[in-house]
């Protein structure tokens, strides 16, 4: 989903910032902020900070600018800066935890034996949250590249053209890299399941 | 392609309803901070000044190299003066400073 202000000239705004116009440079970084915010929310590392993530991606857009044709609307070019960004920065973290049941808190176990109970219910606002930790914790195994492509695909149901869009990967590449995390993540969790670790 | 565990899948669906709401605009004070810091009237470092001058300088010296070269061969090509001749221009000098 892209941020679309009809009042708002990105064309004369995008000549006025490469003039180094900083009041169209704060009117950009207004206009793209929601573009750029999702992507960061949906892509967060651990301990890391979204506003401070979004602002070194809109210095990485004013680096750039130069570079932009116009070819693609400049939402779709932004969003791929941020995509790149994120994952960059989830690859720098390098973290890899092991959990155990015992590690899991009250919200996760509820949300865990909730989703598995044939018949489930709809889900109390407690699980909800347990089950978006669940979720982080089980997407920690894939590389970042993986774990974006089922964040996309899996929770955002987002087309495969919409990923290359986002990404630039072919759709092969995402079709291959979507298939490795499925079975990772289906092995994963019903480890997680039967063994009460992951 | 494969699927995911139905289980898995419906936590995922679960997980996707506690996203924070999407914003409005960017918080107060988020566009100036990021202009800020994008700075593009900033004076530049003193590198980025020597590095700059010593570009203007190499590009400035590349003509001239080329000038030197060409001024260089074409005296290479100047044929030696013929003996006869530079003789007479001898005699025609001395007897004009006389």
């Amino acid at each position: 989903m892209i941020t679309k202000d009809l009042d708002f000239d990105v064309v004369t705004c995008l000549a006025r910032v490469r003039e180094q116009d900083q009041d169209a440079a704060r009117s950009l970084v207004e206009y793209l902020y929601p573009t750029v915010i999702r992507i960061v929310r949906r892509n967060l590392p651990r301990r890391a900070d979204e506003e401070d993530l979004a602002q070194e991606i809109f210095l990485k857009m004013f680096e750039k600018l130069d570079q932009y044709k116009g070819r693609v609307p400049v939402e779709h070019w932004v969003s791929r800066i941020a995509v790149n960004h994120c994952l960059n920065a989830i690859r720098r973290q390098k973290v890899r935890l092991e959990w155990r049941m015992a590690d899991l808190s009250e919200e996760q176990a509820a949300a865990l034996e909730a989703v598995t109970t044939v018949g489930a219910q709809e889900p109390a606002p407690a699980e909800v949250i347990g089950a978006r930790e669940l979720v982080d914790m089980l997407l920690e195994a894939l590389s970042p590249a993986d774990r974006l492509v089922i964040r996309l695909l899996e929770i955002e149901e987002r087309s495969i053209a919409e990923l290359r869009e986002l990404t630039g990967w072919s759709a092969a590449l995402i079709r291959v890299r979507a298939f490795r995390a499925r079975q990772k993540l289906n092995k994963r969790f019903g480890k997680l399941r039967r063994q009460g670790r992951l | 392609m494969n699927r995911l565990h139905p289980d898995l899948k419906r936590l995922m669906a679960w997980s996707s309803r506690s996203l924070p709401p999407e914003p409005d605009g960017a918080p107060f004070g988020f566009a100036g901070r990021v202009v800020a810091a994008w700075n593009p009237d900033k004076t530049p470092s003193l590198f980025t000044e020597f590095q700059r001058v010593a570009w203007s300088a190499a590009w400035v010296s590349v003509p001239v190299i080329l000038c030197g070269v060409v001024f260089l061969a074409g005296q290479s090509q100047v044929p030696e003066p013929v003996a006869g001749l530079s003789s007479a221009l001898r005699l025609l000098v001395s007897n004009f400073t006389q």
